[in-house]
């Protein structure tokens, strides 16, 4: 039965996996393509001094990236579900409605975490063969922050997609956009070091939010 | 589990309104506290400032007797800050306080050194650029290296080709042994630009508190040792590089005592200022060669001194206090905390609660009664009761999420 709600979720998203993939590569890609021109223009030493003297990383333009990724995915899985009431016929598959949401938001957040990853990691094997370790942490950890954002996004947007009621979904969307909007507040470079773990284990644990909106949503809250 | 979430999602919004209400309410009533301008003038022996009005646009030249100048005679009055200005009306004296003084004796002589806790408080990656101070050309150059202190030493890394350059680092750790350094590196501060005059490299203090000096002098290493008085810990470090070549650095010790270092003779001469925290406060000094007026502020005070450019020593200070700073302003009656992630002061990111305010009990305790009548109907039960307590202690942050999730 899990394998079956992981399939259905696959149909529906994977046409924007693709897509979501596609779309970072591409700013990734544009990202390194501005570091290749700086080092070939100006040379390394050039690059190094950018990054040591200013908040500024290069990746600036992946900035709201991964929050578009993560608010697209959350709309292509529970738009449709709810739209054609799918909702109501998967909840009563002979399963645990906790076991059945689990599976939808596992499979989502776990799609992120993917592609995420894979991002990062293209990023990091570049990044090793022009830059000391130091710097490429202070990349990383600049950037994790609005990857955090990304999860954010599909939390929030799940949890409102899946809420019953437009006046809740009014709340929650301006509970998610204040909530979304602190890992915008500091543009500093590794500003966030020291709760970036904190706000990844909220973040993960948000998405759990959802249960609320399923659970009002069965309760037949008008 | 919907439970579970239930609170949390309270427990979220009454953070999120903890943050944003405070924030709304700061952004509306901001009042602007600004300090007058102000230095010490050698002419007339005092605190010369300039007041500026906001709402007249207009600004008023005054001492600290209450004596107004017109803007011509507040340059004369401060000769060596409007120096250029004196020479265009070709009426910069020859002579001040029995000293000759030309236009380029006073730019040589001037500086202004700033310090800022956001500066202080950062990330910094660890990297050093090490300019060559030597060189045979009038500008400086930027290395083609950076190094870094490990646990045991010094590693140069070419960055053309991202790779250590293992030549340069066992010359540069051979004379970090011959000098006793012990590692790690506790404290180091230089100014790794080539838009400065000349270069003095770095300033560090190493394991056992011993303050070094490090320079690249022709490509070789340059490494000495500062004796100073072993009681005295350094903590922060500012190398001056000031055109008059009369200072190394700046410094500040464990117990916020400011000092100097001297060129070229290495005597580190305590700057009699009060106390200095450069973590929280911030310090502008502008100098010249007779006095320096050291200004030091936090977000309530601001402390300036007058010191002997010769001696180092205190001449005169003064003090402004924000008017405001021990009222209770109308937040405290309305907010029983304030949750804030980013400050002035750092350029870090974390949650940060300023002090819980008694003052707003009071409303707490209109909004748990206003909060008891509006639910009368409800049924009694645990989360109501944790919305009751939640309503009594946090007030208004708790107040309007618990009417939002009434149902």
């Amino acid at each position: 039965m899990i394998k079956a709600i992981l399939y259905k979720e696959w149909i529906k998203t994977r046409y924007l996996f693709l897509l979501l993939a596609i779309i970072l590569v591409a700013f990734t890609a544009y990202c390194q393509l501005r570091i290749g021109k700086v080092v070939s223009l100006r040379g390394a030493a050039h690059l190094w001094e950018i990054l040591l003297t200013r908040d500024h990383t290069f990746h600036e333009t992946m900035r709201y990236v991964p929050l578009f990724s993560g608010i697209l995915l959350a709309l292509f899985q529970f738009v449709p579900e709810m739209q054609q009431k799918r909702l109501k016929l998967c909840l009563h598959l002979p399963l645990p409605q906790s076991r059945i949401m689990g599976t939808m938001l596992g499979f989502g957040v776990n799609l992120l975490m993917a592609l995420f990853v894979a991002t990062y990691l293209i990023i990091g094997l570049y990044l090793y063969h022009v830059l000391a370790p130091e710097l490429i942490s202070r990349i990383l950890l600049t950037m994790l922050p609005w990857f955090v954002a990304g999860f954010a996004g599909y939390a929030f947007v799940a949890f409102t997609v899946l809420e019953p009621t437009w006046r809740r979904r009014l709340l929650n969307v301006l509970a998610g956009v204040a909530f979304i909007r602190i890992f915008y507040l500091s543009s500093y470079a590794e500003a966030y070091n020291q709760v970036i773990v904190w706000l990844l284990i909220i973040t993960l644990a948000l998405v759990g939010f959802s249960f609320l909106s399923v659970s009002r949503f069965k309760d037949g809250v008008q | 589990m919907s439970k579970t979430y239930k609170i949390i999602y309270y427990i979220l919004l009454i953070a999120i309104l903890a943050w944003l209400l405070p924030w709304l309410y700061n952004l509306a009533t901001l009042k602007r506290w600004s300090t007058p301008f102000t230095l010490y003038s050698e002419i007339i022996e005092d605190f010369a400032m300039i007041n500026v009005n906001y709402d007249e646009k207009a600004s008023r030249f005054i001492d600290r007797k209450g004596n107004s100048y017109t803007e011509t005679q507040f340059d004369s009055i401060l000769p060596m800050f409007y120096y250029r200005q004196l020479v265009t009306d070709n009426k910069l004296p020859d002579t001040i306080r029995g000293t000759h003084v030309t236009s380029s004796i006073i730019r040589r002589e001037n500086f202004i050194f700033r310090s800022r806790p956001s500066e202080i408080n950062m990330h910094h990656p660890g990297l050093y650029p090490l300019l060559e101070s030597r060189s045979k050309r009038v500008d400086l150059v930027m290395p083609e290296d950076v190094f870094r202190l490990t646990k045991n030493g010094i590693e140069f890394i070419d960055m053309e080709v991202n790779q250590v350059n293992r030549e340069k680092s066992a010359l540069f750790q051979s004379v970090f042994i011959q000098k006793e350094v012990a590692f790690p590196v506790q404290t180091i501060a230089g100014n790794p630009t080539n838009r400065k005059e000349y270069d003095e490299g770095y300033l560090f203090t190493d394991n056992d508190g011993k303050l070094f000096h490090l320079k690249q002098v022709q490509g070789r290493p340059f490494l000495r040792p500062i004796p100073i008085d072993p009681e005295i810990n350094i903590s922060r470090i500012w190398v001056t590089e000031l055109s008059n070549r009369k200072y190394f650095a700046f410094l500040t010790d464990a117990n916020n005592h400011f000092y100097a270092l001297t060129a070229p003779d290495y005597n580190l001469v305590n700057i009699d200022i009060p106390p200095f925290k450069p973590e929280k406060e911030s310090m502008t000094i502008f100098g010249n060669m007779f006095t320096w007026t050291v200004v030091q502020s936090n977000n309530t005070d601001e402390i300036v001194t007058a010191v002997d450019a010769k001696t180092l020593a205190a001449i005169d200070s003064m003090t402004f206090c924000n008017p405001e700073k021990d009222k209770i302003g109308t937040a405290s009656y309305l907010f029983p905390l304030q949750l804030s992630f980013t400050s002035t002061v750092d350029k870090f990111f974390y949650p940060r609660l300023k002090a819980f305010s008694c003052h707003a009990l009071v409303l707490n305790l209109v909004l748990l009664v206003l909060y008891v009548v509006l639910c009368r109907k409800n049924k009694f039960s645990a989360m109501y009761l944790f919305k009751a307590v939640a309503v009594a202690v946090l007030g208004i942050f708790a107040f309007i999420p618990a009417l939002l999730l009434k149902q």
